[in-house]
């Protein structure tokens, strides 16, 4: 490892307490925020092993490192998920969101082509606030700005997940093998939309205005 | 690692005069200002002085894509060469020029870049445009001018505003920044939000439901931890809160105007640092009058009777529906007191 990332590595072992705290008030803070919603299944945070940002923090894009400054640009050191039923429930999860933390960025990430199917989750990126934080907080050099929220169904987070071993492995495996692994992602894409059906009819049956 | 001082590394003024009704108004000039150390030292006293005010935290208001137009153009003038910073002096200029109607007057826009390492600092400053300092174009480079007449206790006493923002030139910084604005809050809304909601596009970065929720919470510890009168007093301060006109708070203002100081120590308790203490939020009058829970009730009997926090349905019952709602309070009774000209909220 070299010296730089050394430093890299003590000064994040340093902070890892404190994004932890601010990711237990985020998830606290998110849980109120979407207490009156329905179809809510889980809303966790975490903050990133050391492991896995030094991992990323040594990532190289063309040739050379793809983060100067991975201590400020590393934008998941602190991460939160929101797992809900149906499609339809994610715009619900942003409404409740608006206004609230404010947003640095926003995606909903799936597929390029519309004869594909792939990753599918909305990612949002927002803004560390004084609030949200301890007071050792402005004791701590190059701090993070943002952090990263994810919403998705848990069809979408049923497929996510098992591949996330796949995603940087999947070099060797089958030609079958990965179109097994997208007819999957196919599978939770028909699941979600099956889902998405039902729950209209159910609403329509028992509230047909 | 951010180490070191911020040293001064050029400077950009302009005249702005309101244009937000006017479509065909002229763009305004923006000139780099000569840096002399008859400016410097001004500068960097009224920057102490505007330090030490309590600054509250902005966020802009950022694009799905992130993008933002203020962001873009403090970035040109923080890191871009040649004539780019020029060219986004002019660009806030304008924009600042569109923000303001009419009942604003003319002022003196001056943006300042401090350099520190790696990181950039930009510094926006408005002043009342008027006769004690004047904007002189230089006779050698027309894009260039000085400030006359400066010194640093007329930028200091005539400071108007003041917006900050620093980082380094990655995607991380400059979204969020810091402001001082002098006139927000004094008045409900309207002029005096141009700096922050208009010219900026930014929010507080405490949001209304949020700051509002600490309020309530504050009042909420301090009518716990206090005496009889302590809690006749919170409610009152509950009651002035929603009828004061002015939407701009912050934890601290609230705490030193209303508060005693037995009481706003407790209250200001509620704020995880200094940075939440001071920063400002707009107050959301409706979200405070349910979280609050203060209810006042008037009987067909003439009494008067007031809930505090949450013992509608415990202490106090209500019954019935519409109209024939009726009501029922039971306690004991702690202390009396006869008022000649009782005041109620």
């Amino acid at each position: 490892m070299r010296r730089e990332l050394r430093q890299i590595k003590a000064a994040y072992e340093a902070r890892v307490e404190l994004l932890k705290s601010v990711a237990h008030t985020l998830e606290n803070e998110l849980g109120s925020i979407l207490a009156g919603l329905p179809h809510i299944d889980r809303v966790y945070f975490r903050s990133k092993s050391v492991a896995s940002f030094i991992e990323k923090a040594k990532a190289m894009e063309e040739g050379r490192p793809k983060y100067d400054h991975p201590l400020e640009e590393i934008e998941d050191q602190i991460a939160g998920r929101v797992l809900v039923f149906y499609r339809s429930d994610v715009t619900g999860v942003l409404k409740a969101l608006e206004c609230k933390w404010r947003k640095a960025e926003h995606q909903h990430r799936r597929a390029v082509s519309m004869s594909q199917f792939e990753y599918e989750t909305t990612h949002r990126i927002c803004v560390i606030t004084p609030d949200m934080c301890p007071p050792e907080w402005a004791d701590l050099e190059d701090p993070p700005a943002t952090f990263e929220l994810q919403i998705r169904t848990l069809a979408q987070h049923a497929w996510s997940e098992p591949q996330h071993a796949f995603y940087k492995n999947r070099g060797g495996l089958r030609e079958s093998s990965e179109r097994k692994l997208y007819w999957a992602a196919a599978s939770a894409w028909g699941i979600d939309s099956i889902w998405e059906e039902l729950q209209h009819e159910l609403s329509q049956l028992h509230d047909p205005q | 690692m951010a180490n070191g001082s911020w040293i001064l590394q050029r400077g950009y003024a302009s005249i702005i005069y309101p244009t937000r009704s006017d479509d065909d108004a002229e763009a305004p000039e923006a000139f780099a200002l000569r840096t002399d150390t008859r400016f410097r030292q001004a500068l960097a006293v009224a920057t102490e002085i505007a330090e030490r005010r309590p600054m509250s935290d902005v966020v802009l208001n950022m694009s799905d894509q992130r993008e933002h137009p203020v962001r873009e153009a403090l970035l040109k003038l923080a890191f871009g060469q040649t004539r780019t910073p020029l060219a986004a002096m002019m660009d806030l200029a304008t924009r600042l020029a569109k923000s303001t109607d009419r009942r604003t007057q003319p002022s003196l826009f001056v943006v300042t870049v401090d350099e520190r390492a790696e990181s950039r600092r930009v510094s926006m400053y408005v002043f009342p445009e008027e006769s004690t300092f004047a904007l002189r174009r230089s006779n050698q480079e027309s894009t260039e001018a000085f400030l006359e007449h400066v010194d640093s206790f007329v930028l200091e006493s005539r400071l108007r505003k003041v917006a900050r923002f620093e980082g380094k030139n990655i995607k991380t910084h400059f979204i969020a920044g810091r402001v001082v604005d002098l006139q927000i809050g004094s008045s409900p809304r309207g002029v005096a939000d141009y700096w922050v909601t208009d010219f900026l596009d930014a929010g507080f970065a405490i949001n209304d439901v949020k700051g509002t929720t600490m309020v309530a919470d504050g009042l909420r510890l301090a009518f716990q931890k206090a005496d009889g009168e302590g809690r006749q007093r919170v409610m009152e301060v509950a009651m002035a809160l929603m009828a004061d006109s002015r939407r701009a708070w912050s934890l601290e203002r609230i705490a030193r105007e209303y508060l005693p100081e037995s009481l706003s120590s407790v209250f200001r308790s509620i704020a995880p640092n200094t940075d939440t203490l001071t920063g400002r939020f707009m107050l959301n009058k409706d979200l405070l009058r349910e979280r609050i829970n203060y209810r006042v009730f008037q009987l067909t009997s003439g009494v008067w009777v007031s809930s505090p926090f949450d013992e509608v349905g415990r202490s106090v019952k209500l019954e019935g529906e519409g109209k024939k709602q009726t009501l029922t309070a039971r306690g004991v009774i702690e202390s009396e007191r006869v008022r000649s000209n009782a005041k109620r909220a």
